[in-house]
Parts: C-alpha cells; structure tokens; sequence
C-alpha cells in the first residue's frame, strides 16, 4: 500500500513535469469524452422518451397479455380475438397480489372509419384506460420525458362530457386527425351539411360483424407521439369503445411494474401462472417489436450509430495515446534504467507508468464529465425545440444521463489507456538496464 | 568463505558499432577485497565503463566469470541480478541520473523503495545519516536542478550508500565536474571508504585525479596492465 | 527556373522524414486512423441515406418530383388533379420526353375489403402497373413478399400486415437477397393462401355513394412501415377511378433522364405558363419524405460532431508530436539558421514534412478504409434502421467526394498543429537552439 502510495505520487509529478503536452492531450481525451456522453446522451433521451411513451403514453405498459396474435387479430377477428369476461377474471387474478405490480389496465382496439359532414378516414381506435391515464400523469418518466405529450385537463373534461351527453362516445384523435376534423369540406354535395364543432360519426363494425354507428365528439387531442401512427389513430375510453363493438370482451391487459430491475421476475411469475391456468395467452414486453416497434427500431439504430462512433472515437483516442505515452516513456529511458539499475523489476516500473496514464485518463474522464453535463444543461435551458425522425411535431431537445452508459464508455477509455501504456512500458523494458541508462531519450 | 569482494576471471566482453564488432575486455581478470578502495584508470575507450558495467550486475560477460560477494553473475536470472545490485552494490554514475520531479532526500530514498522490512523511520534515519556524510543534510528538500554539479554528484553518492552495500562502484564521477569540485569528489570517495566497511571501485581517465590512491588498476585494450 | 532552394528544402523535408521514421510513423498512423474513422463514419451515413433514399424514390415509385394540387395537404378531397389538368401535363411530358424517364399516376383509395367473413379497413394507392415496374427499377421491380407483383386491372395486392389480419398465409422469410441498397426480393412467385382469393372491395366517392368491386388479390407486399402495412392495398390506376367514379388524380410522380433539378425547373415553368393550380415539389422536400429529411437532419449533426470531434484529436496529437520533434530537432534549427536559413525557410522545411507524411497518412487511410469498408460490407450484419419493416445490411458508402472533404479537412488542421508547434520553436535565439 505505501509503495502503490508511493508511485501515485511520483506518477503524478511526472504528469507535472510534461504539463503542457498532458494538459493538451488531456483536452483531447476530455473532449473525446465529453463528446461521447452529449452524443450517447441524446441516444438515451430517445431510450426514455420512446419508452415512457411505448408504456405509459401509448398505454402498452411494461407487460402486454392477449391473446397469440390478438394485437392485430382484434382488428379484424374480435369474436375470437378478444378476451372473455372469465378470461378477464383469471388474469386480474394472476396479477393481484403482487408487490411489483404497479398497476393493471386494459385496452382495446378497432378498425372504425369516422365521417365528418361526408368526409370519411379510416382509423384504428385505441381504447385508453382512464385509470392509467390517471397514473401515468404521476409518473416520474412521464413527468420528465414525455410532459408535453400529458393532457391532465382531459380527465375533467371527460367526467363532464359524461354528465352532459352519455350517449355520445368520447373522441380523442391525434393532432393530424384534428385538423381533418376541423376542416370545412371543400366539395358541396346534397345532404352534407356542416356539422357542429368537434361532433362527428363513427362507422364501424360490432364483434358479430354487424354494423356499429354511432355519434362521437372530439374532445380534445391525444398525439401518440409518433408521426407515421398519429396519421391513423384515435383514442376513446376502453368502456365507450366497448359500448360501439358492443362487447364487454377487451383487446388485451396491460401490466405496469414498479421497477425496470422486477421486469423479468414479473413476466416469469406471469408465464408460470398462465401455463397453471390453462389458458392460451401471449405476454410481450414492451421492448418487442409487435408491441414497442418504434422503441425498438429507433433505439436500435441509434445505438448501432452511438457504438461505431463509440468503437471510432476510442481507436484514434488509443492511437493517440500510444503515440503520446511512446514520447513519454522515451523521454524517460534513462529514469528507466535508473530503476532498473537500482534493482526496481520490471512490473513496479510498469506500475508506476500505468498509473500515470490511469491518472492522467481518469482526470481528464472527470473534467469531460463535467463539461458533459453543464453543457447538457445548457443545452436543456435553451429550450430549443426540434423534430427527431419519427416524433410527432417537435420536441424540446434534450440530454439525458444514464450512469451504466457513462460507466461503459468511461472503462473503454480506460481500457485504451492501460493498453496503449502498457504495450509501450513491456516493449520498453524488453531493453537491458544499461542500454536503457545510455539512451538519450529521443524517438 | 573468500575475503574477495570482487572476483573476475578471464572476462570477455564485445558489443557491435554499426557492422564492426568491438572486443571491449579480452580476458580480463582482477580481484578487489572487502573494504579495499582502488582507482580503475584507462583512456577513453580502453573499457573502463564496460567493466564497471559488469562488476555492477547490468551486464553479463560474454565469456569468464565474475563473482561478487561470492555469487556468480552469469548463473543469475534477472530478479537476482535486480536484487543484487539493490542490497549488495551501490552505482554512482558519471551523469548522477536523479529524477528530476523527486526532491534530495526523495532521490537518495530512491533504493530503499524496496526494502520492505524498514518502517518510514528506519529509512528517515538512513536518508538523513547518508546526506549528512556527503555534507548534504541542508539540502535535503532541495530539487535538483537547484543543485550545482557538484552537489548533484554527492546526491548520487549519498544514494549509492543509502542501502549500505558492500560494494559501490563509481563511474567516471568527476567526468562532468570542474577540478577542483573534482578533487573534493575523490577526498570524499575516500573518506567514506575509511569510515565504511564497502569496497569502492572508482574509475577515471585523469590519472593525476586519482593518483594518490593506493590501487590503482590500468587498463588498456580490455585487459588489466 | 527552378529555385534551388525549394529543392534542397523537399529533399532535406523528405530525408527528415524518413530519418526520424517513428514520429514520421505516428504522424502516418494518427492521420491514417482519423481519416480511416471519420471517412467511414461519413460513409456509413451516407449509406443511410441512400437506403431511404431508394425505399422512397425508387421502391415506393415516389420518383424525384411529385406534382399535386396546390392546397393537397390540407384537402380530403378525392383526386385533386383534374381531367384538363392531366390533359395539360401530358402534353408538357410530350414536349419534354427526351428529359422524362417514367411518368407514374397516383389516385389516393380508402375504404373496406372484405374476405369472406374477414373484413378490413384499407388505406391505399392506385397507379399505373407498367410505368410504376420502370421507375421501381430492376431492383424492385419484383416488389411482392408473396405471389406477384400487379400486371393488369382486376388485380389487388395486400400489405403483409393486412393479408395477416385477413388470415392470409404465407412464408415469411426467404423471400429476401442482398442488394446495393438493402436487401431486394428474390424475384419468384411465392406461394400464399387467403380464405378467398377474391376480395370485395368497397369505397365512398365524393358524392357520397359507395361502390364495389370483386378483385383477386394477386400478391402480398411489404410497404417499409409495419403501421402502413396494416391497412395497405395497391391496384391499377383504372380500378381506382373507376370504383371513385373519378377521373381525377391525387399525384403524378415523374423520374427524370438526366438532371431533376432541370426537369423541376421546366415542370414549374409549364405550370405558371398554364396556370395550373398545381405544384411540383422535389421528393426530398415532399411532406410524404418528412422522415427522411428529419433523419437526415439528425445524421448531418452527427457527421458534423464526429468530424469535429476526431479533427480535435488529430490536430492535438499532430502539435504534441510536431512539438516533441521541433523540441529535439532544435540544435538542427539553430545550425540551419546559424548558415543563414530564415524563419520563413525552416517553416517550409517543417511544413513540407508535415505535408509529407500527412500524404503518406492519409493515402495509408484510404487504403485502410476501402479494405476496411469492403469487408464490412461483405459481412452483411443485418440490423434494424429507425422504422424501416426490415433489418437493413450495415455498409458504408466509401464515396470520393466524402474522401476528398475528409482528406482537405484532416491535412489542413494537421499542417496547423505543425506550423503552430514549430512557430512557438522559432521564438527561440540561434544561441538558445544551439545550446
């Protein structure tokens, strides 16, 4: 320990003595660093975002249960897609109980076309769960992540809606599907009159196939928070969305756990439960592609892009190192030789260059780290908005921090820095202590 | 158990200049007891250093032998040879080589690094005891590069005798002093070698520089004359 | 006449060089690593772009200009493009057939389709079959995951997603082979079963009447976007207007022989001329591509990061290293300027060795990132790019143009760090270099 002791304290008077290159090298590996963190940093926003979006806003929650298939079957085979009342109580009975269950919600989905004084889309309605909607207005990623795609103001407006026109299904579209709704119809036929505002019908078929209509009205807009997906969806209460297929069956459950880290053991106890009960069930993460397609894809790409800049930046940053450790221990040959002469083995002279390099790595991870961060504030602060590939409108850019990422990249360089001094201390010391002590020092 | 020190027999030693291989010792032989102080004198490249090289364990000969505290150099590995050179031989150089980031009483500690036995104590005591032979002890957080070149030379010895060594061999140390520092030097070398029990072996091109030493040991085309 | 001088400056600067050979090599590598790292990062995001760049243009016979009514974007009317209109472009396409390659028509269609008792909601495309296979290319003129491609009116073809929500079955791999650009489909008929091969297929026209038709589905294809796909249908244009009762258009696309940018310019001509309410716009500026363009956007900060980023540490180990060598070559400066060469002469020196080995560098570099490049491309990692349906091949587009930039930006910030570092050097007096 004294001796370690010891040679932190030469090594770091070694790093004095050549305070101009290693103060220079270290801004480079600084800003290597720190580089890294900002572009990584905006890989994990998007990690966030996506998944808090993927579970909370979009509803899909951490744990998907339907039936094999029953996401898409729904849509068009609801009579055998959908799960049943009893079905419905078993599973509410798997997930009771359980203390790393957050909550339990239900959804539903269907094809329906909506027409607004003789305009017509064809949209996919997504029955959200009032009850999570409530929840997922208190959770700390919505909260963080996602606020500006949270409508609290709707939960009022619903129960109102609810006193004042029972018999109308209340519509949430997307923005895009909004301006639709709001346009004046531009062909004037017979029979198409100008309806009331936000009032409109909605066509579609019931789980026997028979036609279902009836009248809706926006109440407000609900973006997925994707752009190819707000093109086609809209949002109506589970319950009003069961009233028009007329069913009490839903699409599917959806399971939100307390903790990321409880997941596995979660869907574990999940999967057990469902082969006991006998029942033919599918259960999905959020993280899958029938479930988190945009999650996944994007968080995807982005990492492949992150990882080679990662794999790029490291080589030059190791080349660099070597090239700048080749200079240094050169220079010191004969303080080298000195050592060696003086009886010191090889691997404390090693050592003492090692942790040099660790040293001088470790300062310079630091100062990119701070750099990191404050300009992620800074960045943040600006408030400047922008439009990432496949969001809905625009976003407030922001930098997220995730500490096992900044671990990994933080240990790369490292690993880059111990490898690079050490292959040049070994190739070094593969010289005698005498023609080590007669070297003048220069490449 | 011999009294010799030193013991070098029939030593052979060539390196290679460019293409030209250079035969530094040819057959060599000498021998030096314990405690005895003697001068190793030659012109430039007549193998003085070659010499020192190999009687202090940084070097093996190609051919002979050399013993030193009755151990054969050849027949060591290059732990040994490391451990030799750290407890038993104390090398003053013709450059001083100190480490220019450490203070005085860091560099003459330098040796001790690795005498695990000692507590921080111990080696205060040997550093302070060896810088005050060498008439130091004022200087002893000084850098070197405040130091004159003669000042720098007795930091080097003083590190040389901080391991308290049987043997110190000291290489050209006067080479890139003025004369008179020089003379003091040598007075120096030879006052330590009456109050230690060490051998020295003091090599030098000025043969009125060390003329008065007792032993003197010529050398000259790689063999003793 | 030759300046002797220059002469003896390249050949002391190249002598230099080689005789310091291990700076001269960490400068070679440095440079060669930084322009091996940021040309292949360049090219990496170029293939990106070109990967969109194909699903859009070629693959989903977007075509380079799209021509649509003036106010489509905010219009749910059906068509948009006129009978007179049409007449109008048609003969502006006459006139100008030497720079138009395919002219493909597009009429938007929604409605239901129905399967025996499957029934679905669709949201597609009409066109025309025979110029839609030209501008689609030979690559992705087979563009059916399943059956065949459309060859007559009549004829339907599904999204993958869809035909499975109609219970529709088919092999979903095997269908796939590596292509330039992504993968393509193995051009062959590939066998599928639906509970009906005919379909009934049911719209609301403009005025509010519903029309339908039987139609054989003849094939299943993958769109690009799954949520696209689940609801995606494409037929003959002839079917589309007739069961709209329409002889409008929502789109005409055209691909241009030669330039685009010509064939825009003379396209908006002819519509101001005319006074054709409609607009032409490049398929990059088109709403319809606003996921390429903000995935562009999004990839040309990153290239503009990285270069930065790795020019840094170039340049930074550039200086260190010149530094080092101005540091130990500084008797052989105050000898040079001690027999009469100036400052400005040593500049040269110096700076022509760096120019030297940073050609030595970065020639190094480019064989490095074409090796580099060609075997990353053979690999053929498949990986899933954004939103894109299928898994796309990681490659790297080694293109000159990027070579050229990266080479001029790296070679200038190396001669910088040089000319800095020996800069600092020539502040010292002849006696201080000698000492």
């Amino acid at each position: 320990m004294k001796r370690f002791f010891w040679l932190l304290r030469l090594a770091s008077l070694n790093l004095l003595r050549n305070s101009k290159r290693n103060l220079i090298t270290g801004i480079a590996l600084a800003s290597s660093f720190s580089g890294i963190l900002l572009f990584t940093g905006y890989v994990v926003w998007v990690e966030k975002y996506l998944r808090a979006n993927t579970v909370f806003v979009n509803q899909s929650g951490h744990l998907l249960i339907s039936r094999p298939n029953g996401l898409e079957d729904q849509l068009t085979k609801p009579r055998t897609a959908l799960l049943k009342k009893d079905e419905q109580e078993k599973i509410e009975a798997m997930l009771k109980g359980d203390a790393d269950v957050l909550a339990v919600g239900k959804g539903l989905q269907s094809m329906m076309m909506i027409i607004k004084d003789c305009r017509s889309r064809g949209v996919i309605a997504i029955g959200r769960d009032e009850g999570i909607d409530r929840l997922s207005l208190g959770q700390p990623d919505v909260l963080k992540w996602d606020y500006e795609l949270l409508k609290p103001e709707q939960i009022p407006v619903l129960a109102k809606f609810r006193q004042v026109s029972p018999k109308e299904a209340a519509v949430f579209p997307s923005p895009i599907l909004q301006k639709f709704i709001d346009r004046k119809t531009s062909s004037k036929q017979a029979g198409c009159e100008e309806s009331a505002n936000g009032s409109l019908q909605l066509l579609g078929r019931t789980t026997t196939g028979e036609v279902a209509a009836t009248d809706g009205r926006a109440l407000g807009t609900q973006s997925t928070g994707l752009a190819i997906l707000d093109e086609r969806v809209i949002y109506m209460p589970v319950k009003d969305l069961q009233t028009f297929i007329e069913t009490d069956s839903v699409g599917y459950y959806t399971v939100y756990v307390k903790s990321l880290l409880a997941l596995p053991s979660v869907w574990k106890r999940l999967h057990e439960d469902v082969k006991a009960s006998g029942l033919d069930l599918q259960i999905q993460p959020f993280f899958s592609e029938n479930v988190g397609l945009y999650y996944i894809g994007s968080v995807g790409f982005l990492g492949t892009i992150a990882a080679f800049f990662v794999l790029l930046v490291s080589s030059v940053v190791g080349l660099s190192l070597f090239s700048l450790f080749s200079m240094s221990v050169t220079e010191r040959s004969m303080e080298i030789g000195l050592l060696a002469a003086l009886g010191f083995p090889a691997k404390i002279v090693i050592w003492l260059f090692e942790i040099e390099a660790v040293l001088l790595c470790l300062l310079s991870l630091g100062t990119g780290l701070l750099v990191a961060i404050g300009l992620g504030d800074l960045i943040f602060k600006q408030n400047i908005r922008f439009s990432p590939p496949g969001i809905a409108g625009d976003t407030h850019f922001t930098i997220a921090w995730e500490p096992w990422v900044m671990v990994v990249i933080g240990l790369t360089f490292l690993l880059v820095s111990y490898v690079s001094i050490r292959i040049v201390t070994v190739l070094k010391l593969k010289r005698s202590a005498l023609s080590l002590l007669q070297d003048a020092g220069t490449l | 158990m011999s009294d010799l020190a030193i013991e070098a027999t029939d030593v052979w030693k060539s390196y290679k200049l460019g293409d030209t291989k250079v035969d530094a010792l040819r057959g060599l032989s000498l021998q030096l007891k314990y405690g005895e102080l003697a001068a190793l004198v030659g012109a430039s490249g007549s193998g003085k250093s070659t010499l020192l090289n190999l009687l202090g364990a940084l070097d093996k000969p190609d051919r002979g032998s050399i013993a030193i505290n009755n151990r054969q150099v050849e027949a060591m590995s290059d732990e040994e040879l490391g451990q030799l050179r750290n407890r038993k031989i104390g090398f003053i150089f013709q450059a001083f080589h100190l480490i220019p980031v450490l203070k005085t009483r860091e560099n003459v500690a330098l040796p001790l690094q690795l005498f695990d036995e000692l507590s921080s104590k111990d080696r205060k005591m040997r550093v302070e005891s060896a810088l005050e032979k060498v008439g130091l002890l004022d200087f002893a957080d000084s850098m070197p590069t405040r130091l004159s070149g003669g000042q720098r030379q007795r930091v080097a010895i003083a590190r040389a005798l901080v391991t308290e060594p049987d043997l110190i061999l000291a290489d050209e140390p006067t080479a890139n002093l003025d004369s008179k520092t020089a003379h003091a030097i040598i007075d120096l070398l030879e006052e330590l070698n009456s109050k230690q029990k060490a051998s020295f072996l003091i090599s030098s091109h000025d043969e009125k520089l060390i003329g008065r030493v007792k032993r003197v040991l010529r050398i000259q085309d790689g063999t003793i004359v | 006449m030759k300046n002797p001088m220059t002469d003896t400056i390249s050949r002391l600067a190249i002598a230099n060089s080689l005789a310091h050979w291990r700076y001269s090599l960490s400068t070679i590598l440095i440079m060669g690593i930084g322009l091996l790292s940021i040309w292949m990062f360049r090219g990496y995001m170029l293939k990106v772009g070109d990967l969109y760049r194909d699903h859009f243009t070629v693959r989903s016979m977007f075509g380079e200009i799209l021509i649509e009514p003036e106010n489509a974007d905010n219009d749910d009317k059906i068509g948009g493009i006129t009978g007179n209109q049409q007449q109008s472009l048609q003969t502006f396409f006459a006139q100008d057939a030497d720079s138009i390659e395919a002219v493909v028509r597009f009429l938007k269609v929604d409605g239901q389709i129905t399967f025996g008792a499957e029934n679905s909601l669709f949201d597609g495309l009409a066109y025309d079959i025979t110029s839609g296979e030209k501008i689609r290319s030979e690559k992705w003129s087979w563009n059916a995951v399943a059956g065949r491609p459309l060859k007559a009116p009549g004829e339907i073809v599904l999204g993958r997603a869809m035909a499975r929500l109609l219970a529709c079955e088919f092999d979903s791999e095997h269908y796939l082979e590596p292509s330039d650009n992504g993968h393509a489909y193995i051009a062959k008929e590939r066998p599928f079963t639906c509970g009906s091969n005919e379909g009934q297929v049911s719209v609301v026209t403009d005025k509010g009447q519903i029309r339908s038709q039987s139609m054989k589905v003849v094939g299943l294809m993958d769109v690009g976007f799954r949520d696209l796909d689940r609801t995606w249908m494409m037929m003959d244009i002839q079917d589309g207007q007739l069961l709209l009762k329409t002889n409008e258009l929502s789109w005409i696309s055209l691909k241009a022989r030669g330039s685009s940018v010509k064939l825009l310019d003379d396209v908006r001509v002819y519509l101001a001329e005319h006074r054709l309410p409609l607009v032409a716009t490049p398929w990059d500026k088109h709403r319809y591509t606003d996921l390429y363009r903000r995935t562009m956007g999004l990839l040309r900060v990153f290239e503009v990061f990285v270069l930065s980023i790795l020019s840094g540490i170039v340049g930074i180990s550039v200086f260190n290293l010149m530094s080092k060598i101005v540091s130990e070559r500084r008797r052989e400066i105050g000898l040079l300027r001690s027999v009469g060469f100036n400052s400005r002469k040593i500049l040269r020196l110096f700076l022509t060795e760096s120019i030297f080995t940073s050609i030595l560098g970065l020639s190094i570099g480019a064989a490095a990132s074409l090796g580099f490049a060609n075997v990353a491309n053979r690999l053929g990692i498949l990986y899933k790019a954004g939103i894109l349906s299928e898994p796309v091949p990681f490659a790297i587009n080694p293109e000159l143009s990027l070579f050229v930039s990266t080479a001029l930006i790296l070679g200038g910030v190396s001669i910088i760090a040089s000319l800095t570092a020996v800069r600092k050097a020539l502040r010292k007096t002849v006696i201080e270099c000698l000492m």
